[in-house]
């Protein structure tokens, strides 16, 4: 591989996703109505091409750190949200296949536009100065918003759509005016020229700290913490379930990996951050989880859930600017990929149990379906005991990191606040599983629902990583 | 001398078109109060030494993105009915102050003496097409090519929701 260059090599998973999206946009102009059938596969066996590739790059002995003159950054941390992402956009391809069938909805170019989000996702995860960063997230979020309304003929999933975009166009102009502070007064765009700036402390200036604050306020828009979260049970609930599944894990992935990141690596100053993160921590979970008691339907349930996790990363980012980065990175990465097995699972669960126009999201509906159907049926109660982070499952495991890292470094009070929130939790997450097992069927008998075998293998694959992810060795 | 006169007759023509396209109930009245406040905005560019963005500003604000809103505004065709003119209600009040807040407060304390800095030396070329392409090819070569997707996106997306039959 040595006579390319490395710009081509190193970032072969992103070149290999974009030619895809590109390849499958053409696809249906070239090809027609054998396009459409097509691109289902062409896309999952792209995005494990790429897969393969971050992989491979992995397995390298050295790492090949900064490229483009320093606006991106290709290390362990960034080739695993690549690969987290990846997992979530494939998951979300077989989840979808099944679902767009059944609703008889035309593919189109929704799986180019999943490749799309996965590029910006890719960008997002290597970003290592502000330009990047901010078009990273603003390619993900507008393949995101088209996704989430794909469905126009439902209104549910429109009105996701316009939520997310207009809460979502609100943050950018949050984070592209922090940008815009920050450039003024260092004068820098690339991470690490920020951090040398700071450290030699010849600022003083508020505009650094302002310009901070509205990255945090855009970026906590972005990943839906607790006070800037009121888009996201809407929009979880409202988009059609698989797209769902990509907004609360790949999406999610890309944002809090690069707001680790940027935390961690631009303004990892001693102190600073800990109380403002430490407060939307202990809000973002307890909320999420108060929010997550009340509802009747499993769907939103998942989605004030996903505010919820959201919060259980807080609390190891409150850790930020007191534990090393590369520790912080590696518990905020174990953790998304835990997540994302855990919660993708869910919500492609849900894309195949609702039925047709996804009608059955509520926990009645799922009475008695363990006898029905067993097999699904133990898949989705192996998620629920994850979320819910009991022991030998990877949620446990990521949770116990992020905890012991915010332990490490005298966040007591904190810790304490989210492992009570974690007790809190497992009431409505073992609530679906009460509803699976232990409630009789009433009324007529119901025949079980049929299960393709491309849906099995996936449900497979999640459960296998959520039971196997806490043993592997500690994350790359 | 000159410089700052010519700066604060172009900062008032740019606020006050600016509160017309707020203020006015005829679209059109707000789009052209747009197009000044455009045009304003370009020669305090110019002002500032920086030729391309002046010209890509007329260009593309000015010229296309002012198209498209009369396009807009043609195609929703209102009715005069329609355009009765918007009550401020308490929160608006509220958001919108809050809002200049966060806007004006960085501003105002840039422009007092503790925050002011003295201007930076020009380098040779600033600001023209030379000095920006090559920014543009090398330091952030990687941004600008990711845009292109960006853009991209939009168009197949705006298709993908806007087309009548799927």
């Amino acid at each position: 591989m040595d006579t390319f260059p490395i710009e081509l090599t190193a970032l072969l998973p992103l070149w290999i996703v974009v030619g895809g999206a590109l390849a499958l946009l053409l696809l249906e102009a070239l090809l027609g109505e054998e396009g459409r059938k097509a691109s289902p596969v062409l896309a999952g066996t792209i995005l494990v091409l790429a897969l393969g590739c971050v992989f491979h790059l992995l397995s390298l002995k050295g790492m090949p750190g900064s490229l483009f003159q320093g606006a991106v950054v290709v290390d362990l941390y960034s080739l695993t949200l690549e690969g987290i992402c990846l997992l979530s956009a494939l998951l979300t391809c077989v989840f979808s296949a099944s679902y767009l069938r059944r609703e008889r909805a035309v593919t189109g170019e929704y799986y180019a536009l999943i490749l799309l989000a996965v590029s910006g996702m890719f960008t997002l995860a290597l970003a290592s100065d502000f330009l990047t960063f901010f078009v990273g997230l603003e390619l993900m979020s507008l393949a995101a918003y088209v996704l989430a309304g794909y469905l126009r003929v439902q209104e549910r999933s429109t009105e996701a759509a316009l939520k997310y975009f207009m809460l979502g166009v609100f943050a950018s102009g949050f984070l592209l005016y922090g940008i815009a502070l920050l450039y003024g007064a260092s004068g820098v765009l690339h991470f690490p020229d920020l951090r040398h700036f700071l450290e030699q402390g010849r600022y003083s200036s508020p505009l650094v700290e302002a310009g901070a604050a509205l990255l945090l306020v855009g970026l906590g828009f972005k990943v839906a913490l607790v006070p800037f979260h009121g888009w996201a049970p809407d929009v979880y609930d409202g988009a059609p379930a698989p797209v769902a599944a990509l907004l609360s894990t790949g999406v999610k992935t890309a944002a809090f990996g690069a707001f680790t990141r940027l935390f961690a690596e631009a303004f990892g100053l001693p102190g600073n951050w800990v109380p403002a993160f430490a407060v939307l921590a202990v809000l973002t979970m307890t909320l999420g989880n108060l929010g997550a008691l009340g509802q009747e339907s499993v769907k939103r349930m998942l989605a004030y859930s996903s505010v919820a996790q959201a919060g259980y990363l807080m609390v190891g980012l409150s850790a930020a600017s007191l534990a090393p980065a590369d520790d912080l990175e590696r518990a905020v990465a174990f953790y998304l990929l835990a997540y994302t097995l855990m919660t993708a699972g869910a919500f492609g669960w849900i894309a195949w149990a609702a039925g047709k126009g996804e009608t059955g999201t509520g926990f009645e509906d799922y009475r008695g379906l363990g006898l029905k159907c067993p097999w699904m049926a133990f898949m989705m109660a192996l998620f629920m005991f994850s979320l819910a982070g009991m022991t030998p499952t990877a949620g446990f495991f990521g949770k116990y990191y992020l905890f012991k890292l915010a332990l490490d470094h005298g966040l007591l009070g904190l810790v304490l606040v989210a492992v009570l929130n974690s007790f809190v939790s497992a009431y409505y997450y073992l609530r679906v599983v009460v509803f699976l097992y232990m409630k009789p069927v009433e009324g007529k008998e119901t025949a079980g629902l049929p299960a393709p075998l491309d849906l099995r293998v996936a449900f497979l694959l999640c459960g296998l990583g959520v039971l196997a992810a806490g043993f592997l060795k500690f994350p790359f | 001398m000159l410089e700052a006169i010519l700066f604060y007759i172009l900062a008032a023509v740019l606020l006050g078109m600016g509160l017309l396209v707020i203020t006015r109930t005829n679209p059109i009245a707000s789009a052209l109060g747009l197009v000044a406040a455009f045009a304003a905005l370009a020669a305090l560019y110019a002002l500032l030494s920086a030729s391309l963005v002046a010209i890509i500003q007329v260009l593309v604000y000015a010229g296309g993105i002012m198209v498209l809103m009369i396009f807009v505004i043609m195609l929703l065709n209102l009715h005069p009915d329609d355009l009765k003119p918007m009550k401020a209600q308490g929160l608006t009040v509220v958001s919108a102050l809050m809002g200049a807040l966060v806007v004006l407060g960085p501003v105002i304390w840039v422009l007092s003496p503790a925050g002011s800095q003295p201007p930076a030396a020009l380098t040779a070329g600033f600001g023209d097409i030379f000095a920006v392409g090559d920014k543009m090819f090398t330091g952030y070569l990687f941004p600008f090519e990711m845009l292109s997707l960006v853009l991209l996106t939009a168009i197949v997306g705006a298709l993908v929701l806007a087309k009548r039959k799927l």
